[in-house]
């Protein structure tokens, strides 16, 4: 009985570790990283009010149809702030491809307790036909 | 002859001395010694006349006996600067009940970097401007500082995101406006060493 306790034990602790740094993803964690992780950073949470975190963003919720075109095309002159001041725009990244913007939306909408429906790439390629 | 005694104090000693506080290692200064009038001087940050976002005045007075924190950056640039700013801002809430310690933010692009506007930046990001300022000079002596003064590596380029290329270097000053240590502010784990650099030299100038 202790024996099997034990056994337990270290298989739980196996896989509370490596579950730590597991994704479903890892494609889409590279490009993230690499395009996207400058700003909104590792662990998504961008900085304070200067770059929206993409934890739990309402935003990023309510903008699924629209998320592989701001990937591409970027934000223009999002307005941090009522003065005109600041004008913070999202970057383009118009070199990415249709694959690529799929493995990143597919990251972002399911890491950092995010949980959206995954994306196909059908779905992106009709999506990136509708861009503003 | 008995040894046990002897042991014995010896184990005392030992014990005595491992327990005692290590001692406060002191911080090398950094950069190159000048000859000055046949006189060897320590390399130190030379006085400069800018503003803050305030549009007030920003200059050796503000500093002096300020230990602070220097990096260079620009309110519009894509690649390090939000990763740097991130680790300001850890700085800022460890030593934010320090009197006599300040975070300076340098923009290499004062044509675009108003005060005003690095004043919205700073607002956003969450700097309490009672000890973060945000420092707008004339382009090339801002340059000349950055590279000549505090060994960060800056320039204009055309190619580079945003139009400069820049190290994203954090720099530690002492009250004297000497460089004592210095962190790669892109880097999470180099900034949490660096606590231990900073709390060094508060330890020293207590």
């Amino acid at each position: 009985m202790i024996k099997f306790i034990n056994i337990t034990i270290v298989l739980a602790s196996i896989s509370l570790l490596t579950q730590c740094d597991h994704t479903e993803y890892p494609s889409g964690k590279r490009y993230y990283n690499a395009y996207c992780g400058n700003c909104h950073m590792e662990d998504g949470k961008g900085l304070s009010k200067l770059i929206p975190s993409l934890e739990k963003s309402q935003y990023l919720i309510n903008q699924q149809d629209k998320l592989p075109c701001i990937i591409r095309n970027g934000i223009k002159s999002m307005v941090a702030d009522s003065s005109s001041e600041l004008q913070l725009s999202m970057p383009a990244n118009v070199k990415l491809s249709e694959i690529e913007i799929l493995n990143i939306c597919n990251y972002i909408n399911n890491s950092w307790s995010n949980q959206q429906a995954q994306m196909s790439l059908q779905e992106i390629k009709v999506k990136l036909n509708f861009c503003d | 002859m008995n040894v046990k005694p002897i042991l014995f104090l010896l184990f005392s000693i030992i014990a005595l001395l491992s327990s005692c506080k290590p001692t406060i290692q002191h911080l090398p200064y950094l950069g190159s010694n000048k000859i000055v009038n046949g006189e060897e001087v320590r390399h130190q940050i030379r006085s400069f006349n800018y503003i803050d976002q305030d549009s007030l005045a920003f200059n050796a007075d503000v500093l002096n006996g300020n230990i602070y924190l220097a990096d260079f950056f620009f309110t519009s640039c894509p690649s390090i600067c939000p990763r740097v700013m991130r680790n300001m801002l850890r700085v800022q809430k460890k030593y934010k009940d320090i009197p006599n310690f300040k975070l300076v933010s340098f923009s290499l692009d004062p044509k675009r970097d108003t005060p005003a506007r690095m004043k919205k930046y700073a607002e956003n990001i969450g700097a309490d401007l009672s000890m973060w300022h945000f420092v707008h000079g004339p382009k090339d002596s801002i340059m000349a500082i950055a590279n000549e003064d505090y060994y960060v590596p800056a320039f204009e380029d055309p190619d580079a995101p945003g139009g400069f290329d820049h190290s994203g270097k954090l720099l530690l000053i002492d009250g004297n406006g000497h460089l004592r240590g210095f962190a790669e502010g892109t880097e999470d784990e180099d900034v949490t060493e660096f606590f231990n650099t900073i709390d060094a030299l508060l330890a020293e100038s207590k």
